[in-house]
């Protein structure tokens, strides 16, 4: 310790990070297996030993500027390894979702997304989007075949949904959480460089070629693969990363045929006819095999995933409710159901709204957050690898035990 | 008085010998059961004593003596207590003497040397063979051969037959046909005092010991430092017998973990004090370095702490070592872990790592024959009618203390031959 540190402890936030998870975190005795267990962990101040104290200490300062919380998958090997139970794993989650809340604008959705209690009402509000959007269409079901956009307003009303009003709230939505995000995220960055000095010599490198340095190990999983204890995550994790990028080019793509060039959806040329279906489709399926591997290893194997809390539980409902009911959609369509269609067509773009809305606030924001703190860590190269000293003879006042 | 009252005591180490001739000097009568060969049990294995660094043959010896003078002491070697039926005052308790197929009636341990059969020297831990027909340490007592009767079977009819035909001119009797005797006895209390087994190093499967010659347990330190150990005293790594230099010890290995051993077995951390002084004993250029969750030095070994940590070549590093690997050419042993007050990973060569492994009570593995006893969690005797713990039956504890434990629970057995 170069400067002197005066602990200021919040024991509220200790309580807090029990709430959300950390619930064994006050069992830890400091013995640093955890450090060692994690095979991503930087050498120079590895994780989450350090977190273990400073959450038992209320330092929350300290916790809500650490970079290094995002620098960890949660594949729980210091969870599995842990010789008292103190679930480290978990306590590190918790913390993450202490810093979505804490950096979240407006603060309110916040609490509304990250509290149970609130569960009524944050899915209430894009139920009720939705309902708008329904009512500002007309109630009933078109004649003839599935046509989901109209574009006239009852009473001549030639599909299910009024298309520019669809336009307009999804894409108020997308701008809100994308500009919300984008200033948590900025706000961030800056925390850490404010509460993190560079190392001596060091010199930081700019964000940009930061981020490119971050996103060639994020985009691949790369680090994810060296987990141990909840290996099968990576897998299911980069089916559904990659599942959701394709989705979302399939659907920024389809977007701008539709609306900018006016050509014809792709559902209405059937099944795999054109290569925009086959990635979406492709797509789709790895998303929901992703998710679903999640969704049963956490049920299943809760020693080797950790646990589960809230939420956790509101990101997996809106994420695997998102890709389900498109699915569903899709073979409802295909089966020749029509009312059935445009029912669970509804119910997805309910869900699609709750994860859009609450993007940055849910524990889909680990996408943002995650991002930038992994960008910090490189531009100031926290990955240091210590090599083995043979014979190792200390210096004089260096290692004989302190005091 | 007691008078013709008999107490049993099972187990022959520090602390059932000591019980033995508590309750013997008081005036009862004992029967001490002891499973292996020779009493002594674990202390028997040690090299020296914390703190005061003596060794433990003294102690011994002089309860050793303390047997042979009194008659009212009955000692069964490689015996068992089979059950133990009856309550407070009145119990019957079956035991199982196993022969030592050996009979040396010209009291020499000569036939020993030509012995065509050698096993693995389990005093040692393993360590060195010994023959099948020895005597099981220089000090044993009682001072008799004992034979492995497997072993002698193994070997081929007539190299066996020469072998015991030289030996019977010598005056000793193998009898590989000798019959285990069972019989009961009458006594009015019980003192189990079957101690202590290190926990199985092999389990830590992150800590290489099984896998890599140069990661050895602590008990095996303890024999390698000693005069009559697998290496005569030289602390020399297994693997090529080069001399140790640059020694790790590696504090709480499955001690304190859910995992493993949950509890502190309170004796290691001053083990591991007290062996970094036989390294730098027996080699004053060598280094010792402690890895520790926290020293517990307890009550006044404060002192001898104080004493250890001020030598120069003896380090401590807080931070327990989780993995450990092999250098495959050199043999050196990796140890790797966190320095937790730096907040550096240490990565570090060494000689030899000693894993400080922790005591599991015996009565975790083999109970006590009979209804009606409580353990903890652990494995622990926590019932104290009519059968009582000594020592490390009782909890994790030094051999001080369990010569204070194993003569409060003498004290005790005498209680219950008055029938109070």
């Amino acid at each position: 310790m170069a400067k002197e540190f005066v602990a200021e402890p919040d024991l509220q936030f200790t309580k807090d990070l029990i709430a959300a998870g950390g619930t064994d975190l006050k069992k830890c005795y400091q013995c640093a297996t955890c450090s060692v267990a994690c095979r991503i962990a930087p050498d120079n101040n590895p994780y989450p030993r350090k977190e273990m104290i400073w959450a038992q200490w209320g330092l929350k300062n300290k916790l809500i500027n650490d970079p290094d919380i995002w620098l960890c998958h949660q594949c729980n090997d210091c969870s599995t390894q842990c010789p008292r139970g103190a679930n480290p794993g978990d306590t590190l989650k918790a913390i993450r979702k202490m810093v979505v809340q804490e950096n979240s604008r407006p603060a309110f959705l916040g609490k509304l997304v990250g509290e149970k209690s609130m569960f009524v009402l944050a899915t209430g509000i894009p139920v009720i989007l939705v309902g708008l959007l329904l009512y500002v269409s007309g109630w009933s079901f078109p004649e003839g075949p599935v046509t989901y956009s109209a574009h006239h307003l009852p009473p001549k009303k030639d599909g299910f949904i009024f298309t520019p009003a669809l336009q307009v709230l999804f894409t108020g939505a997308l701008l809100f959480a994308v500009i919300s995000l984008f200033l948590s995220l900025k706000a961030y960055w800056q925390n850490l460089n404010d509460n993190n000095p560079v190392p001596a010599g060091r010199q930081q490198k700019p964000f940009v070629p930061s981020l490119v340095e971050a996103l060639s190990e994020i985009l691949p999983h790369s680090t994810f693969k060296d987990c141990e204890a909840n290996n099968i995550r990576y897998s299911s994790h980069l089916l559904a990363f990659w599942g959701m990028i394709g989705l979302a080019v399939t659907t920024g793509i389809v977007a701008f045929n539709v609306d900018i060039l006016g050509i014809l959806p792709p559902s209405l040329n059937g099944p795999g006819t054109v290569p925009i279906k086959i990635l979406g489709n492709v797509s789709a399926v790895a998303f929901i095999i992703g998710l679903g591997i999640m969704l049963m290893r956490r049920l299943t194997a809760p020693d080797q995933t950790g646990g589960s809390s809230y939420f956790d539980w509101f990101f997996i409902y809106t994420i695997l409710g998102t890709g389900l009911t498109g699915l569903l959609t899709e073979l409802f369509r295909w089966s020749g159901i029509i009312g059935g269609t445009y029912v669970v067509y509804t119910i997805h773009l309910i869900f699609v709204m709750t994860l859009l809305l609450y993007l940055p606030f849910s524990k889909f924001a680990h996408i943002g957050y995650r991002t930038v703190a992994i960008a910090w860590s490189k531009s100031v190269g926290r990955n240091l690898k210590t090599t083995v000293r043979p014979n190792y003879v200390p210096s004089a006042s260096a290692e004989t035990a302190a005091e | 008085m007691a008078g013709e009252k008999t107490v049993l005591v099972v187990g022959g180490g520090i602390s059932g010998i000591t019980a033995a001739v508590e309750a013997a000097e008081a005036g009862c009568k004992v029967i001490l059961v002891e499973k292996q060969p020779y009493l002594g049990g674990r202390v028997a294995r040690m090299n020296k004593y914390f703190p005061k660094l003596c060794p433990p043959t003294c102690g011994l010896e002089i309860n050793f003596k303390r047997i042979r003078k009194n008659p009212d002491i009955t000692v069964y070697t490689l015996a068992n207590v089979e059950s133990v039926s009856g309550s407070s005052g009145a119990y019957t308790a079956t035991i199982k003497i196993n022969p030592r197929y050996v009979e040396d009636h010209a009291a020499t341990s000569k036939c020993v040397d030509d012995c065509p059969a050698d096993i693995s020297n389990e005093f040692n831990y393993g360590m060195d063979k010994c023959k099948a027909v020895r005597l099981p340490y220089e000090m044993a007592f009682p001072m008799s051969l004992v034979a492995d009767a497997e072993a002698l079977r193994a070997v081929n009819g007539s190299e066996l037959g020469a072998f015991m035909d030289s030996c019977e001119s010598r005056g000793i009797r193998i009898d590989l046909h000798a019959q285990p005797e069972t019989f009961k006895v009458d006594v009015s209390s019980v003192i189990w005092a079957t101690g202590w087994v290190p926990y199985d190093a092999t389990k830590l499967d992150k800590l290489g010991f099984g896998k890599f010659a140069n990661v050895i347990t602590n008990v095996m330190m303890e024999r390698l430092a000693n005069v009559g150990g697998p290496t005569a005293g030289h602390i020399v790594r297994p693997s090529d017998g080069k001399k140790v230099n640059n020694l790790a010890f590696v504090q709480c290995a499955g001690s304190r973990d859910e995992n493993h051993l949950p509890y502190c077995s309170s004796i290691c951390c001053l083990a591991s004090l007290k062996q970094a002084t036989y390294l730098r004993d027996y080699n004053p250029e060598a280094q010792a370095h402690i890895f520790y969750i926290d020293l517990r030095a307890y009550g006044r070994f404060e002192y001898f702490f104080d004493r250890v940590r001020n030598d120069e070549k003896i380090l401590l590093t807080k931070g327990k070592i989780v993995n450990i690997f092999e250098d495959p050419v050199t043999k050196d042993v990796i140890v790797e872990g966190e320095d937790i007050m730096s907040g550096e990973k240490i990565r570090r060569a060494f000689d030899m790592v000693v894993l400080a492994t922790g005591m599991q009570p015996t009565t975790s593995i083999d109970k006590i024959p009979t209804a009606g006893v409580e353990y903890d969690e652990f494995g622990f005797l926590v019932s104290d009618q009519g059968i009582h713990a000594a020592g490390v039956t009782k909890r994790p504890m030094d051999v001080g203390t369990c010569l204070q434990d194993a003569t409060g629970a003498a004290l005790k057995a005498l209680q219950d031959t008055l029938g109070r």
